[in-house]
């Protein structure tokens, strides 16, 4: 419990200090004021880059789905790799020889000190998140009409468990190289390509990326996310107690 | 040595890197209570032993041993690391709190003084001169002053085996002579092991040392059995008037030892060692038949002595 509390705090102090925690709620709010925008303007916005003699588009007017759409996709981009940074980075410590010795000297479960860092981690990505998918709400509300419950509550749901697991797979990735720049820039690859595993039909009623989709996504790509989560906390966790000290760190 | 007092013993360790690089057939045992230097060249294997010491790298044979089980050992790196955004203060309350000390402290209540029970955050940091920063983040301290700051949370967490590994690279001459006291003081209550380039330093506070080159222990002993060990003391004898015999008179009344005058009042007396010296050398004062100013013994230092032990292991 004290290692929990321990962890907790110095991850939070990270958070907060660093500005990461104030970057992600930035980002997420940015984009929860900026997506429904873009949908409300996107006819005038499109219709001015496309106005010609010879081309017209006419675009149809915004609904409430678009507002939320407009939200998660900029959301689960720029927003997604920042939330990998932030679980890739509370490993940080582990990549330098003198700070790495001072928790490695001192802790002897090392997932004692590593795990309650990423879960800190998780629930600043999810109130930052949800801060952002709330004003895209009461944007859309506000400016373009009523969004139905359960269509909010699902997007947000397979959001959420979408950037834990993502954070998870960052978070792996960490654990076994040791090295931020080489994680951050796999992690960001990865999530790039992910989604289009969404594209095989005998993949995409199932695999986590579907969850991409927000509003019409079914139970089972909940579930493979979670176990991929589980998966990467576990193997990451066993990785951390297998390791021995850097010597080119 | 008393082993019912060891510390830390190491027993056949090895460990060999991909490079080759790494320690071989070491064997030492460091007392409680007392300093045991490790010294030798860089790239020696000093960190990799300590390394070893502190459980942060196995080894491939051979074992460390320590005085109980559980006994705590802190390890201070040449170049602590700490979490930039925290304040020193908040670095020292993480090190004692992630190593479970509060509870150990409560529950043993040392009666020794705040030097050295350690429980007190603020008491670590003062003592280590960082009383008046320790609500300053750590980027913004200089080297010295990490240095000051790794020996400040290794304190607090009350290890039975302190591992300072070149404490003071970073110091100046004033934080050079706090850390002097600091490791002075801490050795009346547990087993320091130090490494240091600056063997005036060792020379000082260690009671033991281990000479360490490509990765195996030279030679080992007491600091005093290390300074005298194999080495021909040179006197010089400074003299009132000029000398009434020369140096081949010398040698021939004194065939072991050897004598060089430098000038009119000033000879250089060499002795098979400290043990022949001794009898010698009053020997050698009388036949110069002349006032004795002042006799002061050439090289006697950590320096000397390790350079020669060094370059006497290297022309094996």
């Amino acid at each position: 419990m004290r290692m929990l509390l321990v962890s907790s705090r110095v991850e939070i102090l990270r958070l907060k200090r660093s500005g990461l925690f104030a970057g992600l709620l930035a980002v997420f709010a940015f984009f929860g004021l900026s997506g429904p925008g873009l949908a409300l303007y996107m006819p005038e916005i499109l219709g001015a880059a496309a106005a010609s003699d010879q081309l017209t588009i006419q675009a149809t007017a915004a609904r409430p789905e678009d507002g939320i759409a407009l939200f998660n996709q900029s959301a689960m981009q720029l927003g997604l790799i920042l939330a990998v940074a932030v679980a890739i980075t509370s490993l940080g410590w582990d990549t330098r020889a003198g700070s790495s010795i001072f928790y490695r000297t001192r802790v002897k479960q090392l997932s004692a000190l590593t795990l309650p860092r990423l879960m800190v981690g998780w629930g600043t990505v999810i109130i930052t998140y949800t801060v952002g998918f709330v004003l895209a709400v009461a944007m859309t509300v506000l400016f373009i009409g009523e969004v139905t419950m359960s269509v909010t509550a699902s997007v947000w749901a397979s959001s959420i468990v979408y950037l834990v697991m993502a954070m998870s797979i960052g978070y792996l990735i960490m654990a076994a190289t040791r090295r931020t720049s080489a994680a951050i820039a796999s992690a960001t690859v990865l999530m790039l390509v992910l989604p289009m595993l969404s594209q095989f039909e005998a993949l995409s009623s199932w695999v986590p990326t579907t969850l991409l989709a927000g509003a019409e996504t079914t139970v089972m790509p909940f579930l493979s996310a979670v176990a991929v989560t589980v998966l990467c906390v576990a193997t990451a966790s066993l990785i951390a107690s297998k390791q021995v000290l850097r010597r080119d760190a | 040595m008393n082993d019912e007092t060891h510390a830390v013993r190491v027993v056949d360790a090895a460990k060999t890197f991909a490079n080759g690089a790494g320690i071989r057939d070491i064997n030492f045992t460091a007392r409680d209570r007392s300093v045991t230097a490790v010294i030798g060249p860089n790239g020696a294997g000093k960190t990799v032993l300590f390394s070893l010491i502190a459980g942060l790298l196995p080894a491939d044979s051979g074992r460390v041993e320590l005085a109980r089980p559980g006994a705590r050992v802190a390890y201070c790196p040449d170049v602590p690391q700490f979490e930039s955004w925290l304040t020193a203060r908040e670095v020292v309350e993480t090190s004692r709190a992630v190593s479970g000390q509060s509870n150990r402290i409560a529950e043993r209540k040392q009666p020794t003084s705040s030097t050295s029970g350690n429980g007190s955050v603020s008491a670590a940091l003062g003592m280590c001169g960082l009383g008046k920063v320790m609500d300053r983040r750590v980027v913004d301290f200089s080297r010295g002053m990490l240095q000051r700051l790794g020996i400040a949370a290794a304190l607090v967490t009350d290890p039975d085996v302190l591992i300072l590994d070149e404490p003071n690279s970073a110091l100046d001459p004033i934080g050079r002579a706090d850390v002097r006291g600091i490791i002075a003081e801490q050795k009346r209550h547990r087993c320091i092991l130090l490494s240091s380039h600056l063997l005036s330093e060792v020379e000082q506070l260690a009671d033991h040392i281990v000479v360490l080159d490509q990765g195996r222990v030279v030679t080992q002993g007491t600091t005093e059995a290390i300074l005298t060990n194999g080495i021909q003391p040179v006197w010089n004898i400074r003299l009132g008037n000029p000398a009434q015999i020369t140096a081949l008179d010398l040698k021939m009344a004194i065939p072991e030892a050897q004598f060089e005058f430098i000038s009119d009042t000033l000879c250089a007396a060499r002795f098979l060692s400290f043990d022949s010296a001794a009898t010698q050398l009053k020997t050698a004062l009388h036949l110069l038949r002349a006032p004795i100013i002042e006799v002061t013994l050439q090289d006697r230092d950590l320096d000397a002595s390790f350079v020669r032990i060094v370059r006497n292991q290297e022309t094996r």
